[in-house]
């Protein structure tokens, strides 16, 4: 219990972290009543909308309130909508989940076998064909895969539409896109993983106690290799959401990417803030999950945590 | 136990013939194959109830010959048997088949040891594998086995990193010996291990031994274990036998230069004859082909030119004592037809 609670205090220290850094970052790098206003925008009207956003008290004061205002479950207005920033937030998120879990889903299901496949099949073709393709992927950097593609599929061909979200041929190219990059470290990673495992002595001595090699690859190899791997997948997980703003612009797709990109340009500092809170708490949360995930899976963390919780109590 | 006395003479319990094992190697795609000779020419027996003990430096090979033997990595050449029946790397009928015969037990039993699997289910998994978990016979020896080891039920249901190094080692001797091998096959068992821990494993080695009848082929870069564990010795160097004879014989009167400095680099090993051995200096070389000749030659005392040119055999010396150099067992040429900077080492 010691060990839960622990894990929960430091990741509030991590939220707070996070929302205080942003809060100063995004006032001190510009006003947004500037960035939002024309030029021509009369002085009355700056300060005006200056007061009714509470930007004309001191920075501690606003980071006081902006605190209160948490604690109390108000997150702010969106500067340009006028309404509730989450809100504003949350009708975005189904569109990039939209994008990101089909992503997700042909990293995991393309990634594993692809990277077992060349560590069973050490130092052939395969394996070489595997580590070529991986290291393209990952290698071609997002924006520029992204152009590519609809140079290809849209100007060229004229296959794929170019942006927005209303069919399912939309969705190829922007999830081509970000598969395309996690699938080559996956499936590096994944391969390095089960590479180490089958150097293993234990790896060793099930062969030499009889067990066919495919049952010792089965029962003994990729058991191993799944704790790495599972917690890589945990992390992939918590970068849902915050993980496609590239090509989330690219592809002029509506969903948080684009809308934290929009943000940050207009100054619409409750979105963002909204976003950047968002972000880490996905993030957190799914780095509690693997760590739960880690004590079930590996009889090695079990113990250590039960360890420590001794200690501390 | 079962194969020790009934009465079929002719194929001793493993024999190994001209073993050869050659890794390629290439410094940088594009640059030639660089062959190892890992394992060279290699040739011995072994009989049930019989320990030998297989010694050399790191990277002499040994561990290679074990792996051979067990037929979890490819030969080149040469041929392993068991009971006459030939070991071969590909067929894994072939191997299960082998591995009730030959059981192998670790250097570093955490290593060897699945760390996701409890430690009961470790060491009975060899039974499921070759069907004989129905069996009562072996399900009550595998208990009597744990039991014999001292391996407490408690212990049983834990994990491998919760338990101490020799509780870990006695698991996989109880991993190894539930499918009653009649070889066991043991890579440096002692060399992880505390002093203490060391003693009491060699003493449960020796108890199986004398209980059940197997033969041991006993790798250790340790000569002090050597008595305590083996009738006999073979003594690798890069890859190739140097000699090979009874524990007694070689320890107290080592022929090959080698094994003379081998033995008199061990204190209060050796009784007579340090005369003649000189401490080996520098590193062994890569046992690459570029080597030609005796392996030994860049660092031996005795070297003569034909050393550089012709790989000496394996010969006869006495009962049972066979050593692989020209010079012991042809004698020395004559000094003045020596060049002078050998003539001068001498």
């Amino acid at each position: 219990m010691p060990f839960v609670l622990q894990k929960l205090g430091r990741a509030l220290l991590t939220l707070w972290a996070v929302v205080t850094f942003v809060f100063f970052a995004l006032r001190i790098s510009g006003d947004p009543v500037l960035a939002i206003l024309p030029p021509s925008a009369p002085l009355e009207t700056i300060e005006f909308y200056r007061r009714a956003w509470g930007l004309d008290r001191s920075l501690w004061q606003q980071y006081l309130l902006y605190l209160a205002n948490i604690l109390e479950g108000n997150l702010g207005r969106s500067f340009l909508e006028g309404r509730d920033a989450v809100d504003v937030v949350f009708e975005r998120i189904p569109k990039t989940l939209a994008l990101m879990l089909p992503a997700l889903f042909l990293t995991l299901v393309i990634g594993i076998p692809a990277g077992a496949i060349a560590a069973l099949n050490h130092n052939t073709p395969i394996d070489r064909a595997v580590i070529v393709a991986a290291v393209f992927g990952y290698s071609v950097p997002n924006f520029f895969l992204g152009v590519l593609l609809i140079f290809l599929f849209s100007v060229v061909f004229r296959v794929l539409p170019t942006s927005g979200s209303d069919t399912i041929w939309h969705y190829i190219m922007p999830v081509a896109t970000i598969a395309l990059s996690w699938v080559g470290i996956y499936a590096r990673f994944v391969r390095s993983t089960v590479l180490e495992v089958l150097q293993q002595h234990y790896i060793e001595g099930a062969t030499a106690k009889g067990l066919p090699w495919a049952r010792v690859v089965r029962l003994h190899a990729l058991p191993n290799a799944a704790i790495p791997v599972v917690t890589v997948a945990g992390f992939m997980v918590g970068g849902l959401i915050g993980g496609a703003i590239v090509s989330e612009t690219v592809f002029a797709w509506p969903g948080v990417g684009q809308l934290l990109v929009n943000s940050v340009n207009t100054r619409d500092l409750a979105v963002v803030q909204v976003i950047v809170l968002l972000i880490a708490s996905t993030m957190i949360a799914s780095n509690l999950l693997v760590d739960l995930l880690y004590g079930w899976l590996d009889p090695r963390v079990r113990l250590t945590a039960a360890r420590s919780s001794v200690i501390e109590a | 136990m079962t194969g020790s006395c009934n009465g079929r003479p002719p194929a001793p319990l493993l024999e190994v013939v001209n073993l050869a094992c050659h890794f390629g190697q290439r410094r940088h795609p594009l640059a030639q194959r660089r062959i190892i000779r890992a394992v060279d020419d290699v040739t011995f027996t072994l009989e049930p109830g019989e320990s030998l003990a297989l010694v050399g430096e790191s990277g002499s090979g040994k561990t290679t010959v074990a792996r051979l033997v067990l037929g979890i990595l490819p030969r080149t050449s040469g041929d392993v048997r068991v009971r006459g029946e030939p070991v071969s790397f590909g067929d894994e009928t072939r191997r299960k088949a082998l591995s009730r015969s030959v059981q192998m037990i670790f250097q570093n039993p955490l290593d060897a040891l699945d760390p996701l699997v409890r430690v009961r289910n470790q060491i009975i998994e060899p039974l499921h594998i070759h069907g004989l978990n129905g069996s009562g016979g072996h399900m009550a020896r595998a208990s009597a086995i744990m039991a014999d080891l001292g391996l407490e039920s408690t212990l049983l249901s834990r994990y491998p990193h919760e338990l101490s190094g020799g509780q870990l080692q006695r698991v996989v001797i109880a991993r190894a010996l539930v499918l009653e091998p009649q070889i066991l096959v043991c890579d440096e068992p002692l060399s992880a291990l505390d002093v203490s821990i060391q003693a009491q494993t060699i003493d449960i080695l020796k108890r199986q031994q004398r209980a059940t009848g197997m033969a041991y082929l006993f790798i250790t870069h340790d000569l002090r274990v050597v008595r305590h564990m083996a009738e006999r010795i073979a003594v690798m160097y890069l890859g190739r036998l140097v000699e090979e004879g009874p524990v007694e014989t070689v320890l107290h009167a080592p022929q090959h230069p080698y094994t003379r400095a081998l033995v008199a680099s061990v204190p209060g090993l050796s009784r007579r004859d340090r005369t003649r051995s000189v401490p080996l200096s520098g590193e062994p070389p890569k046992a690459s082909s570029a080597l030609r000749g005796c392996r030994f030659h860049p660092r031996c005392p005795l070297a003569e030119p034909r050393c550089r040119a012709e790989v000496p055999e394996l010969l006869p010396i006495g009962e049972q004592h066979r050593v692989s150099c020209h010079v012991v067992c042809e004698g020395p040429m004559q000094s003045e037809t020596l060049p002078p900077h050998i003539a001068r080492g001498r």
